[in-house]
């Protein structure tokens, strides 16, 4: 992504990727870390290792900032989440035999003999190894191509321990021709939710990798589940960001300005849990308010706590073993038997994995077991803790301000039944009913979606969700027209069917693969969605990475979704249509953004204008109706 | 004329030739809708901001957000404007000025005539950073904002970013398209490199359109809108 030499570069926490980025953004916040990292990349005789941190830690970011000096290196990289052509073992066996004849091959490695012969997959039609290595790892190009790369994953689920085999002789010569351990970066392993049958279908390949020189990009709750790698493999745990460098990013990311806003940074650190993307998010949303909206320092604060925890927490309630809450919450620490025993694992993975707990870090020499953890701030906040240690004068502010104008998270009083116990379940009810109220009209959403869709600096990624369908075009081509008023963005509709027998997932693939980070993707789901789809869709968040995407999906349909989409959401933000959304929007200021752009353009006919007068008629259209 | 009986134009006459040059090819937008409107979408670019939702017309505001400075204007044509700052939210009123071109400035007496000499052309760059300099950069006549009340801000100077007494609102700018073009270069205080870059890039602008005898310095080139990547 193209950063401001000067002044402020925010996003909703993407990873840093290109080297203009480590050079204005990066912070070393994990020192010892990466240390251990450079160690192991340098060092033969190591053996694999899990590297686990929660969603929106830092890991891929850190891994990519010790992987760049190591270029040179025969280092495999095979990428579980996004890569594969579809979620079964043989889908990810396909990606993994291809990752490591690449390299291979790139090495002058003799191929043939390895146990596998191009003859097993008549329906690829590849004539030379080079060309199985280039088909079995790229993105289709149509759906075509993808029926018969699923043809070959069928053959390889049939014989996946063959396939493993045939990976461990390739690797062996691998390491006798370069002389060195080939490294292999499992990347993508903390998108699978334990529980879900797609880990299942990878375990057989993680095991298998545990016995090789692999590093395993992991969520902490895989830390916990070290049977499905190797019994006794090496761990490291990226846990709480330190307040010191939580200041540092907050300042990189504003650059000069950081004395303007640095009031806020103890309140968004506070909030932010020592999680970077959360801290990085809740900085975005408070220079949104302070800037275009002009909120002052503690609406600002309160409402980018409503809308940070909106996004990333909003579930159905229930879904949590809330009585882990109060004993972390009493304890500072969670047990990781918790996250084992078959009676609380799932209620535990579970607030984990989404974030609702933040593990702090590692049990210390003492307390091997006791692994510190927090709830997260944000739900935390909500809560009117009767024990709670007495709220700084600001906290105090910020909260009644939330409660005085039925903002949530901040400001909710944890409701008590009949018997004065903790009613988790009416909490978790007016959570998730808190933002029914808030919806905007199309030039709120303009505002709030502006700084994405206005400039190259950043591509955020946004779903717009609506009651009733009836005039989406109108809207999307708005958006579209104004963001041509600021530049050159062309935009690519793509409407994605789900449901039995269809395959939306690939579809999209499909139409990504030639990435433009200077266009609109408008995404519209449709269909009845399968769990199977969803859960797709969700471990292949890291591809819609650094695109400027509106995506459009039904209000109800969304609430179904959510659920399925801990990751996705991640690199989302969610902003709800009212019905009377063209208010404010008159037909002479149209006219003008028209003429604005015809006046800017080379072309003879720009998609602005052709966007903008799509509108106009809508809008002509829609006076004329009694 | 033979070459021993030309007049040399004198250093001033010469500058004076380049400042209503400038002004002409620039700042007298007919319609002024599009110089406006890119004005709205490139201001908080040169300033390192994230960019927002933003509309100008004739008559409109816009904020400083870094300052908590409301700026409010009237265009009525090229020579009468008023234009005002207030904090951003109290409204408190920090300073006025209306520009009424029904009375004599010393300026409104001045008209040059003829064209830049083409003998000189060699001193062309030195007199557009000249003009520049008074007319943008650093008006002869100039109020600071702290001598306005305006609460102290400062910007990480570690970070290359500059202090309050930068600013320099320009006194007697009887263009009102000059005086929204300054306020733009003043508040921006984000690095002294941003600064440098954008004096170094309209010198470079109208030394070539004035050595091109082009008629309009379009509003694309002037704010450096290219209408894509931008």
């Amino acid at each position: 992504m193209k950063r401001r030499k000067y002044g402020i570069n925010l996003d909703d926490g993407v990873a840093l990727s290109t080297e203009e980025e480590f050079r204005l953004l990066y912070v070393p916040c994990n020192p010892d870390v990466t240390a251990c990292l450079q160690g192991w990349f340098s060092d033969d005789a190591q053996e694999s290792f899990m590297l686990g941190g929660q969603i929106g830690s830092g890991k891929t970011t850190l891994l990519r900032e010790v992987s760049r000096s190591f270029i040179n290196a025969w280092i495999i990289i095979v990428r579980f989440d996004t890569d594969p052509i579809e979620p079964t073992e043989g889908g990810y066996s396909m990606l993994l035999f291809g990752r490591i004849l690449t390299v291979c091959l790139r090495a002058g490695v003799e191929i043939d003999g390895c146990g596998i012969a191009l003859s097993d997959f008549p329906s690829i039609d590849a004539d030379s190894w080079h060309a199985f290595a280039n088909k079995t790892t790229s993105r289709p190009s149509n759906l075509q191509e993808a029926g018969l790369l699923r043809d070959v994953c069928a053959v390889m689920t049939e014989n996946a321990e063959l396939v493993r085999r045939s990976c461990g002789q390739l690797l062996d010569s691998l390491r006798d021709m370069t002389s060195r351990e080939p490294i292999i970066i499992a990347e993508g392993i903390d998108k699978f939710n334990p529980g879900t049958p797609e880990y299942f279908s990878l375990k057989d390949n993680l095991t298998f990798l545990a016995k090789r020189k692999t590093l395993f990009e992991v969520n902490a709750v895989h830390l916990f589940q070290e049977q499905d790698f190797r019994a006794g493999i090496r761990k490291l745990f990226i846990g709480g960001i330190g307040e010191d460098m939580l200041v540092q990013m907050l300042q990189k990311r504003l650059g000069s300005y950081a004395p303007i806003y640095q009031n806020a940074f103890s309140l968004i650190i506070d909030y932010s849990g020592g999680n970077a993307r959360q801290a990085l998010r809740l900085l975005n949303a408070y220079y949104f308010r302070r800037t275009q909206r002009q909120n002052d320092h503690t609406a600002a604060i309160a409402l980018a706590c409503h809308q940070v925890g909106k996004n990333l927490l909003n579930m159905p309630y229930g879904r949590f073993s809330t009585d882990i809450f109060t004993v972390v919450k009493r304890d500072k620490y969670i047990e990781g038997s918790l996250l084992t025993d078959p009676k609380t694992a799932t209620g535990a993975n579970d607030a984990v994995y989404h974030n609702w707990l933040f593990v702090q870090g590692e049990p210390g020499p003492a307390t091997p077991t006791q692994w510190p953890a927090i709830i997260n701030p944000l739900i935390d906040e909500a809560i009117e803790w009767k024990v709670d240690a007495p709220r700084t004068p600001e906290e105090k502010a910020i909260r009644k301000w939330a409660q005085d104008h039925d903002v949530s998270p901040l400001g909710l009083n944890l409701p008590l039944d009949n018997n004065r116990e903790l009613a988790w379940d009416k909490f978790w009810e007016e959570i998730e009913s808190s933002s029914e109220d808030e919806t905007l009209n199309i030039l709120g959403v303009l505002e709030e979606i502006g700084a994405g869709l206005f400039g190259i600096e950043r591509q955020d990624r946004i779903i717009i969700t609506y009651r009733k369908r009836k005039n989406l075009e109108a809207v999307r081509d708005f958006l579209v027209g104004e963001a041509n008023t600021y530049s050159l963005f062309p935009c690519e509709e793509i409407t994605l069917e789900g449901g039995e027998g269809r395959e939306p997932v690939m579809e999209l693939l499909v139409r990504l693969t030639d990435r433009d980070p200077n266009r609109i993707y408008s995404v519209e789901l449709t269909g009845e969605w399968t769990e199977p789809q969803l859960r797709d869709l969700d471990h292949r968040r890291d591809i819609l990475g650094n695109l400027q995407m509106l995506w459009w999906i039904q209000q109800d349909d969304l609430k179904l979704y959510l659920r399925f989409w801990p990751q996705l959401r991640q690199f989302f933000r969610i902003y709800r249509l009212e019905d009377e959304l063209w208010r404010g929007i008159t037909m002479e200021e149209i006219q003008v953004d028209i003429d604005f752009i015809k006046e800017m353009s080379d072309e003879s006919e720009p998609e602005g204008v052709r966007r903008l007068l799509n509108v106009l008629a809508y809008l002509k259209d829609a006076e004329g109706k009694p | 004329m033979t070459e021993s009986k030309r007049r040399v134009v004198t250093e001033t006459e010469r500058r004076a030739i380049v400042w209503d040059t400038i002004e002409r090819l620039a700042f007298r937008p007919n319609p002024p809708a599009s110089w406006l409107g890119i004005y709205a979408k490139t201001l908080r670019r040169l300033w390192g901001e994230e960019a927002i939702w933003n509309r100008l017309g004739l008559d409109h505001e816009f904020i400083v957000t870094f300052l908590n400075l409301k700026c409010s204007y009237f265009i009525e044509s090229e020579s009468k404007y008023n234009i005002s700052f207030a904090h951003d939210s109290s409204d408190c009123l920090y300073w006025r000025n209306h520009v009424d071109p029904e009375f004599l400035s010393k300026a409104s007496l001045h008209n040059t005539v003829g064209k830049y000499p083409s003998q000189q052309m060699n001193e062309l760059r030195r007199d557009v950073e000249s003009v520049l300099n008074g007319m943008l950069f650093h008006p002869r006549c100039h109020t600071h904002l702290e001598d306005l009340g305006i609460k102290h801000v400062q910007l990480d100077q570690e970070k290359g970013g500059l202090k309050l007494h930068e600013v320099r609102i320009g006194g007697g700018i009887e263009n009102p398209y000059v005086f929204l073009f300054h306020l733009r270069y003043q508040f921006c205080l984000v690095h002294t490199d941003a600064r440098r870059d954008e004096r170094l890039y309209l010198v470079d602008l109208f030394e070539n359109a004035i050595r091109n005898k082009d008629s309009t310095v379009t509003a694309r080139d002037l704010f450096s809108f290219q209408g894509g990547n931008n």
